[in-house]
């Protein structure tokens, strides 16, 4: 990498002597408006982000000793319970904080002294209202003094990145107002004095990456503190990886041909400093307050590798510890569980994975909009099956029939009186769900009727568009056994 | 002479859920409602031939269709609980009170919503127990009028913006009260209907 410096410092230079650089310009500059959220609706922006998650080079991530690379999050969870939309004249904006795989500080050396400062990042989504296109970035703030970083003067500088941390654009704010920019979509407007005066101010910085599924707690979200003993990469168990801001502007020149669709923005409004920005990051373990994400804290004394947030969740344990079938998945959690509550959307269950995929930290689960005791059960289920391994991907919509037919049965079992939304593609889909769980009943899983009506609830699901996708939810005709279900069940049903 | 009455009673009563209305793939109409039939070992259930709103995936009203789980997550209602009213009018107590000897629920009611909030269809997935299976379609006819009538959804945000979606749940007989068990009822004097308090 030391022999690659200089040459990419000389690409620097050449690069900049011709290309990509904007001072005292904006791309686009209305007026700042938070937005209700109706033109650029949270779905909408969940699934705006998936797909540019979905298409970003993610290989990159295992690179980690690369400082090319320094910038590449690794895994993105975007906090969406908090996202904040702004209205502009062109462009809708949302952003909130995320966690992520690394934890990112700005590393300031001088004579006597090395600290690392906070270094708030968020995940940016940008919708074109007119045509309908979207692009996502990451953004990075890189104060110039601590922790300067609230309100509408900030001062020093944006760096916005693709969803993989390569360069796009960097712009210096003097007291919130835009003063240069150096973008790769203005290849074409070139002004070398303009950039040696970006460049001149960025000596001294430098960007810290910690690798961080250790301890998330190990970067807090204030500063400045001293730096840690620094691990050179390359050196064994490298705790903190460092560039210089120089060195990742070679990535902007360096970027080639795949511009996302929309330039980020640099106007002054859309640096919004909402809640949850701070530099902590790379979670891994999504606990800490952060922002008022709701933090799992309590241990469900029936199994208390169970922990939640709320009262509410609680309560909904309560419920399905007093059922039979509930108690045996409860009981079956043998590793650690977060439930936490509040967040936007569908509920999602995760393994807290390593980079390589091994399950080091139990599982977290996240509920969404539905707060009630069959969707903690789907979720918890889930768990028992599985998620994250092999043998749980290879049959992903086995699953999802297995879990669903789970809380059908806790429905019937219990006189679950409260109507739900139906979730398994249709009324002709409910009726496979009553005969799936008559023959689980009688423990009669070999029955032409009990085969067919999987195979049939299996056909409903993939009404549902989220679900038509089979490499994503793969179905094994061969793995309709509900072996799952059918060990929590089986002394219950002998009552 | 008390052992004759009740084995008499008990003839007819095993006479009258003995009769089977019902053939798999068959229809059976009833005041101007025509039912299709799907009966097997393991269920029993009848839906109403003029409805087709009964299957995803749900649209927006723009025609969108719905794509994320997010989405469908988002979609839900309450009900103002009348379905027991319909229940107890429909089926009567007799057939209630047997109906909660079984351990698990036998029926469920599919509902097809609207954005108003307004009940736009109704199935009845059930199990094929004898009690069900000897009521006449007159009587399911009957229900279902009544669940459109009775029962109305407080509809989420998004469920205002979608044009149906789909709302189901198991009847627990047991809760649902028999005439003799309503904890009260209230006679509003300025107004000439009863009011049902549960």
């Amino acid at each position: 990498m030391k022999k690659r410096f200089p040459l990419l410092a000389l690409l620097l230079a050449l690069g900049v002597a011709c290309c990509c650089h904007s001072c005292s310009e904006t791309q686009d500059t209305p007026p700042a408006s938070p937005d209700d959220g109706s033109a650029f609706p949270l779905y909408e922006i969940r699934r705006s982000f998936a797909r540019d998650y979905a298409a970003a080079p993610m290989t990159r991530a295992e690179l980690k000793s690369d400082r090319t690379d320094i910038l590449n999050p690794g895994y993105i969870r975007p906090q969406w319970d908090s996202v904040v939309v702004y209205r502009g004249e062109n462009l809708l904006q949302a952003s909130t904080a995320f966690d992520a795989e690394y934890g990112y500080c700005v590393l300031r050396w001088s004579e006597s002294d090395s600290l690392l400062y906070p270094m708030p990042k968020r995940v940016v989504v940008l919708k074109d209202p007119e045509t309908g296109k979207t692009s996502s970035y990451l953004r990075f703030l890189i104060p110039d003094t601590g922790n300067a970083v609230s309100g509408g003067d900030f001062t020093g500088l944006v760096l916005y990145t693709t969803l993989s941390g390569e360069p796009v654009t960097i712009g210096r704010y003097d007291a919130g107002e835009l003063s240069c920019s150096l973008s790769v979509f203005d290849l074409a407007d070139t002004d070398r004095a303009n950039v040696d005066e970006i460049l001149d101010g960025m000596e001294n910085i430098f960007i810290a990456r910690q690798l961080s599924t250790d301890n998330p707690q190990d970067l807090p979200s204030v500063g400045p503190f001293p730096v840690p003993p620094v691990d050179i990469i390359g050196k064994k168990d490298p705790k903190i990886t460092y560039v210089t801001l120089n060195f990742l502007l070679n990535k902007i020149i360096d970027f080639g041909p795949n511009l996302p669709g929309i330039p980020p923005p640099n106007g002054n409004i859309y640096i919004d400093f909402g809640q949850g920005g701070g530099g902590s990051g790379g979670s891994g373990s999504g606990s800490g307050d952060k922002g008022g994400i709701p933090v799992a804290d309590k241990n469900f004394p029936a199994n208390p590798k169970i922990k939640y947030d709320r009262e509410e969740v609680r309560e909904i344990l309560d419920l399905l510890n007093r059922d039979c079938m509930g108690q045996m998945l409860i009981n079956a959690m043998k590793d650690k569980v977060t439930i936490t509550s509040g967040y936007f959307g569908s509920s999602s269950v995760n393994p807290v994975t390593d980079p390589f995929g091994h399950v080091i930290d139990g599982y977290e689960i996240k509920m969404g909009n539905r707060l009630d005791p069959i969707t903690v059960m789907e979720e918890l289920m889930h768990v028992y099956q599985g998620v994250g391994k092999a043998a749980f991907r290879q049959a992903a919509i086995n699953r999802e029939v297995e879990a669903k037919l789970t809380w059908y049965i806790y429905c019937q079992t219990n006189n679950y009186k409260p109507n739900f939304a139906s979730v398994f593609g249709g009324k002709e889909a409910e009726n496979y769900y009553i005969v799936m769980s008559e023959h689980i009943f009688k423990n009669d899983l070999d029955n032409p009727a009990f085969i067919e009506a999987f195979d049939n609830a299996v056909g409903a699901l993939r009404n549902i568009r989220a679900y038509k996708d089979e490499s994503r939810y793969p179905y094994d005709p061969g793995d309709m056994d509900c072996k799952k279900l059918m060990e929590l069940i089986k002394d219950c049903i002998k009552e | 002479m008390k052992n004759t009455i009740l084995l008499v009673f008990l003839a007819v009563a095993y006479g009258g859920y003995s009769q089977n209305y019902y053939q798999d793939g068959t229809t059976v109409s009833a005041d101007g409602i025509v039912y299709k039939v799907k009966l097997s070992e393991a269920s029993f259930m009848l839906s109403n031939t003029a409805d087709f709103r009964g299957s995803t995936p749900f649209y927006y009203q723009d025609g969108r269709e719905l794509e994320t789980l997010d989405e469908y997550a988002m979609i839900d209602a309450k009900s103002n609980n009348l379905d027991s009213q319909a229940l107890r009018e429909a089926l009567g107590d007799e057939v209630i009170a047997s109906l909660r000897s079984y351990k698990y629920s036998p029926m469920v009611i599919f509902y097809v919503v609207g954005p108003d909030g307004t009940t736009l269809e109704v199935a009845f997935i059930m199990k094929p127990v004898p009690e069900l299976l000897s009521l006449k379609p007159e009587v399911f006819a009957d229900l279902e009028r009544k669940l459109k009538k009775y029962v109305k959804w407080e509809v989420s945000e998004l469920g205002r913006k979608v044009k149906y979606f789909h709302m189901t749940g198991f009847i627990g007989f047991r809760k649902v009260p028999l005439s003799s068990e309503l904890p009260f009822v209230k006679q509003i004097d300025s107004l000439p209907v009863m009011e049902v308090i549960q």
